[in-house]
């Protein structure tokens, strides 16, 4: 089989004279390829040749090329499309483009931007949805999660180890399938004690996801076993960093948690961990597997599906499995199914929605940019027409003329591409430093080759974009007119009727882009103002870990709280103190099952359940929360006392009040009653969008087993920062070896919550701003033009007694029509887009009132100003010269 | 004006090729005898300034039956060619002359 493309491209290129001497050459020795290496060579020989071939031929080419002009044919005889006039096409309109550089260069601009500022977006489109993410084989890597939907819990439930077992079973679905949790334990006799962010996992996690050892081992079964000597695995960043990267590390011990642990093996360099992005230490999970507890959530699980599972086939099976397991263990699983994500679903789920507004954002300032352009090329098409008109009459073919209008574009659109996408390398790197924190995949984001294929397609689409309209003009239009009448031509005809469409489109454009911005912006301002329950000015928190086993008894555990918060309220600039083991809009929640007195005790599995934090009395004032009812719980009360928030008290007590209410946790048993002291407003525990949780709130001292350490939150009379000096002194003196963590300013934890609506806002509010400043050049070019062009008009006016005021009011009026056409049209389209756009607005409707009124009357505005002007000059208009000019 | 060394090894391979030289011939000769890998177009590119600087000519053989009929392009050297390569020659061989074989220093 001849290669056929690579010898029609060689033929293409190659010079006339030489042609089929070099085709015919080529093909002899080609069949001496396939004779001497065979056909699959031989394909691959010619290949080579063709590629290799372009530079030799290109260069003959130039030397010969004839410089004789070709453009007068005769009469819409399709000229063929060969090398020669294409390049005489190129040379043309490059040296037409030199001729007027402050257009050349305008148009350019805009194209530069416009294709930078797509580049970038779409390289992180590319990163964050696009590529597969970086594990060995991706696609088969899941997330399973229990759906409790059916008995009204979350659709992502953790996992227990009974799921886990369950679950591993299931081969024909799952190749392997690991569990993980957090493990943040503290390093000590390292210096500094330190914490350390890290994984326990089963044995199979590494296998999960692809990770292989860059020094030692990775986890044995051996180590699953309870009381194995205690093991650790490294990443290959703390492995350089705390290690220098030497092998004498595997077999040291590292004090974690306590606890002295070897180390093992270190992971290979760039394995990515999927729960815990900044891990640095693995821990063998040494769960009972053999007799798993079917209670306790605790457990987020990868997996990897089986060879061939696909989406589709596995709905199925997945259903089948979960209603197998609720039957064989109805009391755990009653209500519970299976619910499979795929990773990249998982990790990048909660920002695609953003990501895709984004992209449409700035593709949408791309068309208007495009549009703009179509606009100055028919300006200056029509500037041109008594060109095209001499040479249709002189017998150039009409598609002759309309390609070298078309070669124009892409030569605009090829330089413009590619300095923007040399832009676009500063772009990403933008976008990279002022990305939300935390936003995932946010490293992987670079310009690869994908993302340049991108942009050189782009840049081909957009030159075709601009440049088919006044190429279709030429084509289609009559050029008679031209050369009768004084040079007006399609002015004032079809060409200036598209233009004036052109303008609708783009007014249209960018009211959408104006309006979703607005929206956005709105949104991001109520997020900001948002009632989140409680204070956050001048608040600090920090969390004070203590190393496990540092307290022998309960009591000591209390009196170390007892201790800190006597030391952290007795600072100078604290106003208030209090602690608490879980602060708003932070992570490390938990929940737990409790049961009301009175009341039927609920069917196994469905008991009610809250969300509780073991606080100080003083938690309600020092985070300025509202009490309802009631009082807070204190010290030395003769019974035990608990706060419970409205919405709890709402959903169990409805229509009554709470107070006085007993209520006892964990399952039925003779588990201690606690009366309800209080009730207090709900809070946004999750940032402004999160619907409130039922929450409760337990006095610390009734439950010293579970402190692993505490947040400190203060009040303070100055900035909250002045404290934080302070607030590490204090701890110190209590404990020197008491890491403090994590200490902010609670404003900050409010403003890092909104940081992606207020990223979102800020990028689509400057491409916003962009589409309606090329909007307003759009229609100052078109209305200025359009005087310009009537100006003998206005003149007769004028000499038969107009005023002056008319004529100004005339050019305005037309102005608006077509702003009016433009509002009308992206009105409706804005509405649509709005509501495509709903999961992001917060308390504002797609149809917000304000954000259209406000939109509407901007764009007013701005079409006035950009008419103003030209209508200024048709008012100058001196009649006397005017009509001498015709 | 100065031949590139693609465009010497083409003046040679013509002229060791004699009355067969086309271009499957001489971008064989310059591939086996110099050595050089290079593409076919390379070698028409080649031929081509060589024809501009009246170095080289070509011509159509007769046609012949086993390629469609099609006749081959053949080269071969003007008089200005050969006057060239030989001057070339000369030239490479004044350089070469005194410089012992392993190309350390001059023999004495």
């Amino acid at each position: 089989m001849k290669p056929r493309v690579a010898r029609r491209c060689l033929g293409w290129l190659a010079p006339p004279v030489v042609r089929d001497a070099l085709l015919d050459d080529l093909d002899e020795a080609w069949a001496r390829q396939v004779y001497a290496h065979g056909a699959g060579r031989a394909w691959l020989w010619y290949w080579w040749q063709a590629a290799r071939g372009v530079v030799p031929l290109v260069r003959m080419r130039l030397r010969g090329a004839p410089a004789a002009h070709e453009l007068h044919r005769s009469h819409d005889e399709v000229s063929p499309m060969t090398f020669e006039t294409v390049l005489q096409d190129l040379r043309y309109a490059i040296r037409l483009l030199r001729r007027s550089p402050g257009f050349t260069l305008a148009v350019t601009a805009i194209v530069a931007l416009g294709i930078g500022a797509n580049t970038a977006i779409f390289s992180v489109v590319s990163a964050l949805l696009l590529k597969p993410m970086p594990y060995p084989q991706a696609d088969r890597l899941v997330m399973v999660w229990q759906d409790l939907r059916a008995r009204g819990g979350p659709v992502d439930e953790w996992a227990t180890p009974g799921n886990l077992v369950d679950w591993r079973a299931e081969r024909s679905l799952f190749e392997s399938l690991a569990s993980i949790r957090r493990w943040n334990p503290t390093l000590t006799g390292m210096g500094d004690p330190e914490p350390v962010p890290g994984e326990q996992v089963t044995q199979d996690y590494f296998d999960v996801v692809g990770a292989r050892a860059a020094a030692g081992r990775l986890f044995r079964a051996e180590d699953m076993v309870p009381n194995a000597p205690r093991v650790l695995v490294l990443s290959y960043g703390a492995w350089q960093r705390r290690f220098g990267g030497s092998p004498t590390a595997i077999g040291q011990r590292l004090t974690l948690a306590g606890e002295a642990h070897e180390i093992v093996g270190v992971l290979s360099e760039g394995v990515r961990p999927i729960v815990t992005p900044d891990a640095e230490v693995w821990r063998p999970d040494r769960l009972n597997l053999a007799n798993p507890a079917r209670g306790a959530v605790v457990l987020r699980v990868v997996a990897r599906l089986a060879p061939g599972v696909t989406a589709s086939r596995m709905a199925p099976a997945v259903q089948a499995l979960g209603a197998r397991l609720e039957r064989e263990y109805p009391s755990f699983n009653a209500g519970a199914r299976i619910n499979v994500v795929p990773l990249r679903d998982q990790v990048v789920g909660s920002i695609r929605p953003a990501v895709l507004v984004l992209l449409i954002a700035v593709g949408l300032v791309l068309l208007i940019a495009c549009v703009n352009i179509a606009n100055l090329l028919l300006a200056r098409a029509s500037g041109r027409s008594r060109e095209m008109a001499v040479r249709t009459a002189l017998g150039a073919g009409r598609r002759r003329v309309a390609r070298q209008l078309l070669t124009e574009s892409f030569v605009l659109a090829a330089a413009g591409g590619a300095i923007g996408t040399v832009l676009s390398f500063w772009g990403v790197q933008a976008i990279v430093a002022m990305a939300p924190a935390g936003t995932p995949r946010i490293d992987e984001v670079r310009l690869d080759v994908w993302v340049l294929a991108f942009a050189a397609l782009l840049t081909c689409a957009t030159g075709a974009l601009f440049g088919l309209v006044p190429a279709l003009q030429v084509v289609r239009g009559d050029h008679t007119p031209a050369l009768k009448d004084g040079g007006r031509g399609m002015a004032g005809g079809a060409g200036h009727h598209v233009r004036r469409v052109l303008i609708v489109a783009e007014i249209a454009l960018a009211l959408v882009l104006l309006v979703g911005s607005g929206l956005l912006l709105r949104s991001f301002v109520a997020m900001q103002r948002a009632d989140l329950g409680f204070d956050p000015e001048r608040v600090l928190t920090g969390f004070v870990s203590v190393p496990p086993g540092r307290f022998q008894t309960p009591a000591a555990r209390v009196e170390f709280q007892d201790r800190l918060l006597a030391g952290v309220s007795a600072l100078s600039g604290v106003t208030g103190a209090a602690l608490t083991s879980v602060t708003p809009l932070a992570a490390g929640d938990s929940d737990m099952n409790f049961s009301i007195e009175g009341a039927a005790p609920a069917p196994s599995g469905r008991e009610p359940a809250t969300w509780y934090r073991l606080v100080s009395a003083e938690y309600f004032e020092t985070m300025g929360m509202t009490l309802r009812e009631g009082r807070s719980f204190h010290r030395g009360e003769a019974e035990p006392t608990v706060v419970v928030n409205e919405a709890l008290a709402r959903q169990f007590w409805p229509g009554q009040s709470a107070l006085g209410r007993r209520i006892r946790f964990g399952g039925p048993g003779d588990a201690p009653w606690f009366t309800v002291a209080g009730v207090v407003a709900d809070i946004k525990q999750e940032g402004a969008r999160s619907a409130p949780r039922l929450q409760t709130f337990l006095p610390y001292w009734h439950f010293p087993e579970l402190a692993g350490g505490t947040n400190v939150v203060l009040k303070t009379a100055l900035a909250a920062e002045s404290i934080v000096p302070g607030l590490r002194q204090a701890v110190r003196e209590i404990d020197p070896e008491f890491p403090v963590r994590g200490v902010a300013p609670m404003t900050r934890l409010v403003a890092d919550s909104i940081e992606t609506p207020r990223f979102l806002a800020m990028l689509t509010g400057g491409f916003a701003g962009v589409a309606i400043l090329l909007a307003a050049i759009g229609i100052y070019s078109v209305t200025a033009y359009a005087v310009s062009q009537r100006a003998a008009e206005f003149g007769v006016r004028l000499a038969l007694g107009a005023r002056r005021a008319d004529l100004f009011r005339l050019v305005i009026r037309d102005g608006l029509s077509l702003t009016l056409a433009g509002i009308v049209l992206g009105g409706v389209a804005a509405f649509a887009a709005a509501r495509a756009i709903r999961t992001l607005l917060f308390d504002v409707t797609p149809a917000d009132p304000v954000t259209f009124a406000a939109t509407v009357a901007g764009v007013l505005i701005v079409a006035g100003l950009a008419t103003l002007w030209p209508a200024r000059r048709a008012t100058s208009v001196d009649p006397a010269t005017a009509l001498r000019a015709q | 004006m100065p031949l590139n060394d693609l465009e010497l090894l083409t003046l040679i391979a013509i002229l060791r090729l004699g009355e067969g030289a086309y271009g499957v011939t001489i971008h064989e000769q310059i591939e086996r005898t110099a050595g050089r890998s290079l593409s076919m177009a390379g070698v028409y590119n080649a031929l081509d300034r060589l024809e501009r600087q009246g170095l080289a000519r070509a011509w159509h053989s007769e046609p012949r039956a086993e390629r469609g009929g099609r006749a081959r392009r053949l080269y071969a050297l003007t008089a200005a060619g050969r006057e060239r390569v030989k001057r070339e020659r000369e030239a490479a061989l004044r350089m070469w002359r005194d410089l012992t074989p392993d190309l350390f220093g001059r023999k004495r």
